[in-house]
């Protein structure tokens, strides 16, 4: 079945909570009200026509004013594939129901994307973070989210560009205040780029 | 206390009315059959593991982030180190999904070296698996012999791409080197030698007693798990599961190609024990070796009108027209995936018209697997779970990304 | 009865795995060596070690650094007479650094090069003991380059016939830069 025809079956079932149907060549998604999320997964997987058995994928888009909540879904009998998509009601209040229920494989993609990009799924039993420690502070993959410099005393690495920038101009900076031109046979003598790393910089 | 031993065929682990208590124990993350730095919380009643937790991110490093702060072209590199032992895999993998992101059509041979380089890389990735495998269950001499024909699949990706392990081959609409005639002799040789090497792994292991009574009837994974935990790759496979993607939903020029998918059928040991899942893996070598054999059968010479020889040794083959500053369309996503050695690896991208990609989420085949893990081990031995890890087969640097 | 079966398999197989490793004591071949007396051969052309980089024709474009994921080049070079970092084929590099400890191999600052003046060398050994050994500071020399283009071979012609390597040198040479490569 193409993602039209999926789409067709689901506005029959659904209704209005069908809010978009997409059958594009890159990426062929349906866009459900997140209070039909779970009823859709479990349609999804349970009708002889469509048979979802695989859960391949749940993640999260940030797009500033709200988050998208997307699974990848395929049917390994039937040999099709669809995208579900659900938004979050908005970006401070970042939930979305869990499908841990209907694909236990959904567990720890919800749990992953719980913990790097901060959408809490309502329902899921054991919601903490994976990836990350327990005492970590914030989630990283939000576009709002800085590059933590410093972790129990661990300076973060700089690895994105406006530290590193700011780096060389510091060490520019030194060099001036020593005396004469060239500043000597080991520059970075004393100065490894990942130190000096002034903590709650945000590039 | 007494625990009946599920995988033992009828022994019963010894009774007798001892006082014990359970013990939570930590194996890992330093441990040699964790296959890297994996943590499992283990709750152990005397030798009889009742559950487990697998405590995954110690070498997390955030690359989905890394993704949107650097260009399509330099994330590459990053994709070697999610799979480290199948590094062309996952470069494929990206390549194609960053391909379909900007709309780039490939030539005829580029589409052909793909695919050997990645049932070549499969091939270098299930030798170590295999060998590996063969050290976790207590037989070195396997491992030993299995890195003697890894040592010659790195000599032949370091020739070619000029790194053994993390090969940064492919780039975007195109590869870094075209192989000359000698060097696809040298790799027919390395699958020749292969092929006549296997039936040695499979006398010291697969059909070694011992062996079987170690990994046969071990850690079952039925038809029905399998499929709602979303394993892929050979476990799946090993579950009796008549799935491959490169047959079932193929991509790239995989439809162009005729081979056999290995399905457990159950007729040793249990359908999903360890065991299962190694002989897939012994068996898929084999249809790879056969897929490389007949790409290198059909691989046309090189056009110049589509893919011109690169102006100096220092500069990628690419196919003419891809730009040297990629943007992708605004708002264009996709999903793309790929059966690498482990499974399903895929890669969902989202393009706000920018430099870098607005989103990467990398879909690693062995942070799904390990997230069985649990299941399959409850009322199994200690010793066992050394052989369930191995016999799924997982990565951390994918695991944990 | 199925316990002496058992047991006789166990016998058989492994007795078959044993006369397998067996042979392989008559067998010639070596397939270790001593790694630091011997060490395997390495494909000049497309190994990707340690850079070769050569300071003299360095133009200062930065388009390395640019290209590169992880940022681990440093450039900075002398500044000209109107007092702003030199470029093209006058540049006088003051720095030229890269970092090993974050370094990926990954060989992306080579292609953009114009004056091809950066490549991967086949040295892989940076032992030390501090992050500070990692940096190896390239403007003093200390790995000198291997030719491998044509491209490259004109241009050093072209240096040379300008007499560009012995001003560059001499210039060094007055604002104390080291130079530890010998002269040609």
């Amino acid at each position: 079945m193409t993602v039209t025809e999926i789409g067709a079956l689901l506005k029959e079932r659904f209704g209005e909570k069908i809010l978009e149907v997409v059958d594009d060549e890159r990426h062929g998604h349906v866009r459900v009200a997140a209070d039909a999320w779970v009823a859709v997964a479990t349609f999804l997987r349970d009708d002889p026509r469509t048979r979802m058995e695989m859960c391949h994928d749940v993640t999260a888009v940030d797009w500033i004013e709200h988050f998208d909540v997307v699974v990848h879904l395929y049917s390994l009998a039937k040999k099709h594939k669809v995208a579900l998509k659900t938004k979050t009601p908005s970006r401070d209040d970042a939930t979305c129901p869990s499908l841990t229920g209907v694909w236990p494989a959904a567990d720890w993609h919800e749990r992953e994307t719980w913990d790097l990009m901060g959408v809490r799924f309502t329902g899921h039993p054991d919601l903490r973070r994976i990836l990350l420690p327990e005492d970590w502070e914030g989630h990283p993959l939000r576009k709002d989210e800085g590059n933590p410099l410093e972790y129990h005393g661990i300076p973060g690495i700089a690895a994105i560009r406006g530290a590193e920038e700011r780096l060389r101009e510091e060490e520019l900076a030194k060099k001036k205040q020593r005396a004469g031109g060239h500043p000597g046979p080991h520059p970075a003598v004393g100065s490894h780029p990942t130190d000096g790393v002034t903590p709650g910089v945000k590039p | 206390m007494s625990a009946t031993h599920p995988g033992s065929g009828g022994y019963i682990v010894p009774t007798r009315d001892v006082a014990s208590e359970e013990l939570v124990l930590n194996m890992g993350p330093q441990h040699p059959a964790t296959h890297g730095v994996l943590r499992v919380a283990v709750k152990t009643d005397g030798e009889v593991v009742l559950d487990c937790e697998p405590m995954v991110g110690n070498i997390h490093r955030c690359k989905e982030k890394i993704a949107e702060n650097v260009t399509y072209v330099q994330f590459m590199p990053y994709t070697d180190r999610l799979d480290y032992l199948a590094a062309m895999n996952n470069e494929e993998c990206y390549a194609r999904a960053a391909e379909k992101l900007l709309g780039l059509k490939l030539p005829e041979r580029i589409e052909y070296l793909r695919v050997i380089f990645a049932e070549a890389g499969r091939i270098s990735s299930h030798l170590m698996s295999i060998g590996t495998y063969g050290l976790d269950v207590g037989a070195i001499t396997p491992f030993l012999y299995c890195f003697r024909e890894r040592e010659e699949a790195n000599h032949l990706f370091e020739k070619i791409s000029g790194g053994r392990m993390l090969y940064h081959y492919m780039r975007i609409g195109g590869v870094a080197r075209d192989p000359d005639d000698a060097w696809i002799q040298r790799l027919l040789q390395f699958l020749d030698q292969v092929e006549e090497k296997m039936d040695e792994y499979n006398t010291l292991m697969t059909w070694n007693k011992l062996f079987q009574e170690r990994t046969m009837n071990i850690g079952v994974l039925s038809r029905e798990k399998a499929l709602a935990f979303g394993i892929t790759g050979p476990a799946l496979r090993a579950s009796g599961i008549d799935w491959d993607c490169r047959r079932d939903d193929p991509y790239g020029i995989y439809d162009r190609f005729k081979w056999e998918v290995p399905v457990a059928d159950g007729k040793h040991g249990t359908l999903g024990d360890c065991w299962n899942r190694h002989y897939i893996r012994a068996l898929e070598m084999k249809q790879s070796i056969s897929i490389v054999r007949q790409a290198i059968d059909k691989m046309p010479k090189a056009n110049p009108d589509e893919l011109p020889p690169p102006e100096s040794p220092h500069k990628p083959f690419l196919a003419k027209g891809v730009p040297r500053s990629l943007q992708a369309p605004k708002g264009a996503e996709v999903y793309v995936r790929s059966e690498n050695p482990r499974g399903e690896l895929a890669f969902y991208m989202v393009s706000d018209g920018g430099k870098s990609p607005y989103r990467v989420k990398v879909r690693g085949p062995s942070f799904c697997n390990i997230a069985l893990l649990p299941e399959v081990t409850r009322g199994y031995l200690l010793s066992d779970l050394v052989a369930i890890i191995g016999s799924i087969d997982i990565v951390l640097g994918e695991v944990d990304r | 009865m199925s316990y002496f079966k058992e047991l006789w398999d166990g016998i058989r197989t492994t007795a078959q795995g044993l006369r397998l490793t067996g042979g392989y004591l008559t067998k010639k071949g070596v397939y270790t060596i001593q790694y630091p007396e011997e060490t395997l051969p390495i494909d000049k052309v497309t190994h990707r070690g340690i850079h070769e980089y050569d300071v003299d024709r360095c133009i200062s474009c930065e388009n390395c650094a640019k290209a590169c994921p992880v940022d681990c080049i440093y450039i900075e070079s002398a500044p000209d007479e109107k007092g702003k970092p030199s470029k093209g084929k006058a540049a006088i590099m003051t720095r030229f650094d890269i970092d090993y400890s974050k370094c990926l191999f990954c060989g992306l600052c080579v292609p953009p090069c114009p004056s091809e003046c950066i490549q991967l060398g086949e040295r892989y050994s940076l032992p030390g003991h501090t992050r500070d050994d990692m940096v190896v500071h390239f403007h003093e020399g200390g790995y000198p380059i291997q030719e491998k283009t044509e491209h490259a071979k004109s241009m050093i012609a072209e240096f040379r016939t300008e007499n560009l390597y012995e001003k560059k040198r001499k210039e060094r040479a007055d604002r104390g830069i080291p130079t530890l490569r010998p002269a040609e």
